[in-house]
């Protein structure tokens, strides 16, 4: 499902954010990537989603090589996840239902796959009522939710969160990972990345902890614990 | 592509336009401006090559004789002209036809002028068509010392002074052309440029749920198409309704004059134009504002 190899990330800048990271993710897994902010969680999501490219190493997701891909392959290779991020991300001139809509649209659905998967999906979130509710009206939870069904909408065999708690109060912020909880557990690979220390002590999953650009613990049933430094 | 997402780029390309009133209007001034120009060029270097047509098939040696030049004399000029090799053929006008004529050309009221005179001081005269149109200048030599012949003219200048200045024309207009439509082609894609800006939230949102490079640039080639194909029918309509305006009282004017004129100027009828400019329109303009467009979102929407 994710595999990385001997991977390492400079920016053109100079900055190096991973340095050699092997990794491996199976299909259904539940994982949680955390470290302090700065040390690299969102490079390496930005290399698995292909906003940006290894420097040297080997990258694979969902049967894709990343390295060789070609600009061309890269929106169906997309097609294939889910992603949200911390702000959200959604369109505020469309409506819940138009916002999720639209990422089935842009795969050239039909208005009936539309019609389908669209009230699946806010089902899916607990959204079904605010259907034609704009962004703006609705609560940072509800917004992260809408922006969950959008990446779900189209059946992604993984989904991928970039803090997406991280605009979000305590309670807002246990329902959403709730949510990916209940998605992981109909079989989507999950992958989030977090700070949130309670939810994941609590939840009890895997995680994979990242100091300055390096994996430097990785368990199933992990827990977040200092890593001597600030987080 | 299918119905719907073609439905879906068009609603966009309008919707591009409608939050950008003000540029695409700017945009579609420039576009119809561009075409106006063009339009004018046009229609001039038509009306000129349809004239010079005219002017092709006039003879292209006119020749009078001395009006008091005897029947021997006027009989020698006649074999002179029959058996010279560069003429493929002339008309003799009579001293009778030079009278009507004339008549013709004082009309009515001035004829009386004419009353009690014979045709006696009128010219012999000869229409004369060669074989090569090139030998004018030097057939023309040639009659010159024949003896008993006054006049010798041919339109065989004007002929070559018209193609060179259709050719100015022509040089000129493309050049003026092109530069007006790098003009253009720079306004639109500057405008695209401020849509793109405006929806670069958008774009990152589309990209991210997978939409392709295609899709996401066909909402801004249609905004460009759309400015593009506005100007086109805007300027079509402008230069057609003055031209046509232009060649009802032009035409009138010179009907009023053209008896007493060798070779009048008419000028070809919008009718005659319009589907060729409508064409040549909506061709130019959709390439300038698919150019424009495809230019900005180049620039613009690589990652
Ligand atoms: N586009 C970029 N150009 C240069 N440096 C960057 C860029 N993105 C991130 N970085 C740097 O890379 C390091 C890791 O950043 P990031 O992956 O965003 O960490 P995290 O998501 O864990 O907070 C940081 O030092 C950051 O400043
Ligand atoms: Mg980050």
């Amino acid at each position: 499902m994710i595999l990385f190899t001997g991977v390492n990330k400079k920016y053109a800048d100079g900055t190096v954010a991973l340095r050699n990271i092997n990794l491996k993710i199976e299909k259904g897994e539940f994982v949680f990537l955390i470290g302090a902010s700065g040390c690299g969680k969102s490079s390496l999501i930005k290399l698995l989603i292909k906003e940006e490219d290894a420097t040297s190493g080997l990258v694979r997701v969902n049967g894709y090589d990343l390295s060789g891909m070609s600009a061309k392959a890269v929106p169906f290779f997309r097609r294939s996840l889910g992603i949200v991020f911390q702000d959200f991300r959604l369109l505020n001139n469309k409506t819940v239902f138009e916002n999720i809509a639209f990422a089935l649209r842009v795969t050239g659905a039909s208005p009936k796959t539309i019609r389908r998967h669209v009230p699946m999906a806010m089902a899916m979130v607990g959204l079904t009522k605010k259907a034609d509710a704009y962004p703006g009206q609705l609560s940072g939870g509800e917004q992260q939710r809408v922006a969950i069904a959008r990446a779900i909408a189209n059946n992604p065999v993984l989904l991928i969160a970039d803090e997406p708690t991280g605009n979000l109060d305590p309670d807002n912020s246990w329902e959403i990972m709730r949510l990916l909880q209940e998605i992981n557990s109909i079989g989507t690979t999950v992958l989030v990345a977090t700070h949130e220390r309670a939810i994941v002590n609590a939840m009890s999953q895997r995680v994979i902890a990242i100091s300055d650009g390096r994996i430097i613990r990785d368990e199933r049933k992990g827990i977040y614990e200092d890593e001597g430094r600030n987080s | 592509m299918k119905a719907e997402t073609a439905k879906y780029m068009l609603t966009e390309g309008v919707t591009n336009i409608n939050r950008n009133k003000l540029m695409s209007l700017a945009s579609v001034s420039i576009v119809a401006a561009t075409l106006q120009v063009f339009g004018i060029f046009y229609i001039c270097v038509v009306n000129i090559a349809a004239n010079t047509a005219v002017l092709r098939d006039e003879p292209e040696i006119y020749m009078e004789c001395y009006p008091n030049a005897d029947a021997k004399t006027l009989e020698a000029v006649e074999k002179y002209l029959q058996q010279e090799e560069r003429i493929a053929l002339y008309e003799k006008l009579t001293k009778a036809d030079a009278m009507a004529r004339l008549k013709e050309i004082l009309g009515e009221k001035d004829s009386s002028i004419l009353e009690g005179l014979d045709e006696s001081f009128l010219p012999v005269a000869y229409r004369i068509k060669l074989n090569d149109p090139e030998d004018s200048q030097n057939m023309a030599d040639d009659l010159r010392k024949v003896t008993g012949v006054e006049i010798v003219e041919f339109s065989g200048d004007t002929i070559s002074f018209r193609i060179r200045i259709l050719s100015w024309i022509q040089a000129a207009s493309a050049i003026m052309i092109l530069i007006l439509m790098l003009n253009s082609i720079l306004i639109i894609s500057n405008t695209i440029k401020i849509t793109v800006f405006a929806r670069r939230k958008e774009i990152g949102i589309m990209k991210h749920i997978g939409a392709t490079d295609w899709f996401i640039r066909w909402p801004f080639l249609v905004e460009g198409a759309i400015i593009g194909l506005l100007g086109a029918i805007a300027s079509f309509f402008v230069v057609t309704y003055a031209y046509s305006v232009i060649v009802t009282r032009f035409n009138t004017d010179m009907q009023l004059i053209s008896s007493q004129v060798f070779n009048f100027i008419s000028l070809v009828k919008p009718g005659q134009i319009a589907l060729k400019l409508l064409l040549s329109y909506v061709i130019i303009g959709e390439a300038i504002g698919i150019l424009g467009s495809y230019i900005s979102i180049r620039k613009h929407l690589v990652e």
